[in-house]
């Protein structure tokens, strides 16, 4: 192909200029791949939330302000509310005592929890992040001292089924280790609740004096998601002592965050993919003016004005292509390689490569390789055959 | 095919300074004719064969190739007529450095859709024609300048032009190569039956010819 060759021929040349868009292109699918990546997690948080009413007593304040307990029977009567599918009452704390000030991704959490709710609860949540055991399974009701895990807080903790892991200087046998569902119960260790108890007031030891002895963190009224707003009125209306939070305003504060993180990072790697769309100008325009002749005989020989034009779009939509390819390449194996990393450390993904980041990656690239090249194009298209032919 | 050139005028604009480039050619190509036309540098003899050509328009006076008046077309209009109806050779050949002879040759085929398939067969018969059978797969700057030139003739011919126009042929090649490039077309003008005109001040394209025609300040003198 001619188009291939007149690549070709000004090699060093046509290396830079695709070297540029690779790197955009690059740029494009590493930002992109975190962005992605981040997106399945928040996404798979959202179908946790959506189903999900957290329930207060009046006055208790938003929603798991820290510190803040409450008994157990604030939600007695919570079931009879009609569109509740069940209720889980838990108490949530940080894994780390002294948790990380800043941290990549969602910080691990211990998650006291029922064994019987538990699994009561996980047949209404989405079944996208339904829980499932990758080795091992949950505990037998009434055990204590046991614990079940996130793969990714597992990986990180380096512990796996049969192994004891100690927290906050009590001890867990591990029993489970959940499949990973990029979300939340990744980073995640569920166990008994009368154990986590037991862990709250080693962190605030004033709790040994309250009055009721069966405090919860968190008390959630799970309800299908087209109902939560409804149910979460009704629960108010029926239970005045209650305060319910639907899961809307939870699921659009991710929503944005979504959207924002997204755009500015996929806006700083088009910048990147951009600047090098401007080198396809200056390498086209070279290309055009050292082959003028070449047009003026094409033009003489009866090429249209559209013919040029063509080929001209050509050439810089497949720099544009090797750019995207080499760009796509690069960026596949580093996101392979730095997860391997990250996965070893941190037991959690990066990035994400997912199908429309590549394919969008690709159609980026000769989308701006093709604009940039518009305007070397349309001059080679408007040369005057009589003077292109003349000059030296 | 039979062109009548009445009256053409070109003015050519240097800013201040306007040069009339023909001021007012007539002409009459007999159909099949070999024509040669010379005259001192600067005398018009390129932007007469480039009107001819459809590579520009005249400001004024008519082209009429057989029946059809080609100074009113619009100007989109004049690529099909220089593939359909034109041949051009060039003093310096105009090959392109990245295609080889044949690619060479079939290039002006290339938007013509219905050779597609032939196109190739078509290219290397036109090769060996000119005498270049084996070296069809060479590039440009593997070949001699005659043997170029023959590539080029080659290019001119592969559409089968009613008019083939040839600016200073032998301009950049020894006496020998250019005797043989002008027994070539003489040949294939005889075999063909077209219509050549060629810009040339070499007496060994006036010899072959039949009819000279001079030219001088953007006139024919004779
Ligand atoms: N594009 C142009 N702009 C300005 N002047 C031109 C242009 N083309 C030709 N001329 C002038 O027109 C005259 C005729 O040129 P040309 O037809 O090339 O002469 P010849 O081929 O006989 O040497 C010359 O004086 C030349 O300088
Ligand atoms: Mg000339």
């Amino acid at each position: 192909m001619e188009a291939f060759r007149s690549i070709a021929r000004r090699r060093l040349r046509s290396a830079l200029t695709v070297l540029g868009i690779a790197i955009g292109v690059f740029a494009l699918v590493m930002m992109g791949g975190m962005a992605e990546n981040t997106n399945i997690i928040m996404a798979n948080i959202i179908r946790q939330l959506e189903t999900n009413i957290a329930v207060f007593p009046d006055g208790a304040g938003g929603a798991s302000r820290r510190g803040s307990v409450f008994p157990l029977s604030v939600a007695a009567k919570l079931e009879e509310v009609e569109g509740v599918r069940a209720v889980m009452h838990g108490i949530v704390l940080p894994f780390d005592e002294q948790a990380p000030v800043v941290g990549y991704g969602m910080p691990a959490q211990i998650i006291g929890t029922n064994i019987n709710q538990q699994i009561e609860a996980d047949k209404y949540i989405n079944p996208h992040v339904r829980l499932s055991f990758y080795r091992g399974d949950w505990w037998e009701e009434g055990s204590r001292g046991i614990a079940v895990m996130g793969i990714n807080l597992a990986t990180q903790q380096n512990v796996s089924v049969g192994d004891i892991i100690t927290n906050r200087g009590k001890q867990f046998a591990v029993v489970g280790i959940f499949n990973r569902v990029m979300g939340g119960p990744d980073n995640a260790m569920l166990i008994p609740l009368e154990d986590a108890r037991e862990l709250l007031v080693k962190t605030q030891p004033l709790l040994e004096f309250i009055e009721y002895k069966d405090f919860v963190t968190t008390i959630t009224a799970v309800a299908h998601k087209e109902e939560a707003h409804t149910v979460a009125s009704r629960i108010m209306e029926e239970l005045p002592h209650l305060q319910a939070v639907s899961p809307e305003r939870g699921i659009r504060n991710v929503e944005q965050s979504m959207v924002m993180f997204s755009l500015i990072v996929l806006a700083s790697a088009m910048i990147a993919l951009v600047v090098g769309g401007l080198s396809v100008i200056n390498t086209m325009l070279m290309s055009v003016t050292e082959r003028i002749r070449e047009i003026g005989l094409k033009k003489a020989i009866g090429f249209r004005d559209a013919d040029i034009l063509r080929e001209y779009l050509l050439e810089s939509s497949l720099m544009g292509f090797f750019a995207g390819c080499i760009g796509l390449g690069l960026g596949s194996l580093c996101i392979y390689g730095v997860n391997i990393i990250a996965t070893a450390e941190t037991g959690s993904t990066v990035f994400t490569l997912t199908t429309r980041l590549a394919l969008g990656s690709l159609v980026f690239a000769v989308f701006i390789a093709m604009l940039a090249g518009l305007y070397p194009a349309y001059r080679a298209a408007k040369i005057d055959p009589i003077l292109a032919l003349k000059s030296e | 095919m039979k062109i009548y050139i009445e009256n053409l005028k070109k003015i050519y604009k240097m800013g201040n300074i306007k040069v009339k480039a023909l001021n007012g050619v007539n002409l009459t190509v007999e159909d099949r004719s070999f024509l040669t036309i010379m005259g001192r540098s600067g005398s018009g003899k390129s932007t007469l064969l480039n009107m001819i050509g459809c590579l520009d328009q005249p400001d004024e006076g008519q082209i009429i190739f057989g029946d059809e008046n080609i100074t009113n077309l619009k100007k989109s209009e004049l690529p099909y007529i220089r593939r359909e109806k034109i041949g051009f050779i060039f003093q310096n050949y105009n090959l392109l450095p990245t295609l080889t002879a044949l690619e060479n040759v079939i290039l002006p085929l290339r938007y013509k859709k219905s050779l597609k398939q032939k196109a190739k067969t078509m290219a290397a018969d036109m090769l060996e024609k000119v005498g270049l059978k084996d070296r069809i797969n060479h590039l440009p700057r593997e070949l001699s300048g005659g043997e170029q030139q023959r590539v080029a003739i080659a290019r001119a011919l592969i559409n089968n032009p009613a008019v083939v126009l040839a600016d200073e042929p032998t301009g950049s090649v020894d006496t020998q190569t250019a005797r043989e490039i002008v027994n070539l077309m003489r040949e294939l003008h005889l075999k063909n039956q077209q219509t050549f005109i060629i810009v040339s001040h070499d007496p060994i394209i006036g010899e072959a010819s039949d009819l000279i025609v001079n030219m001088g300040d953007g006139r024919i003198l004779s």
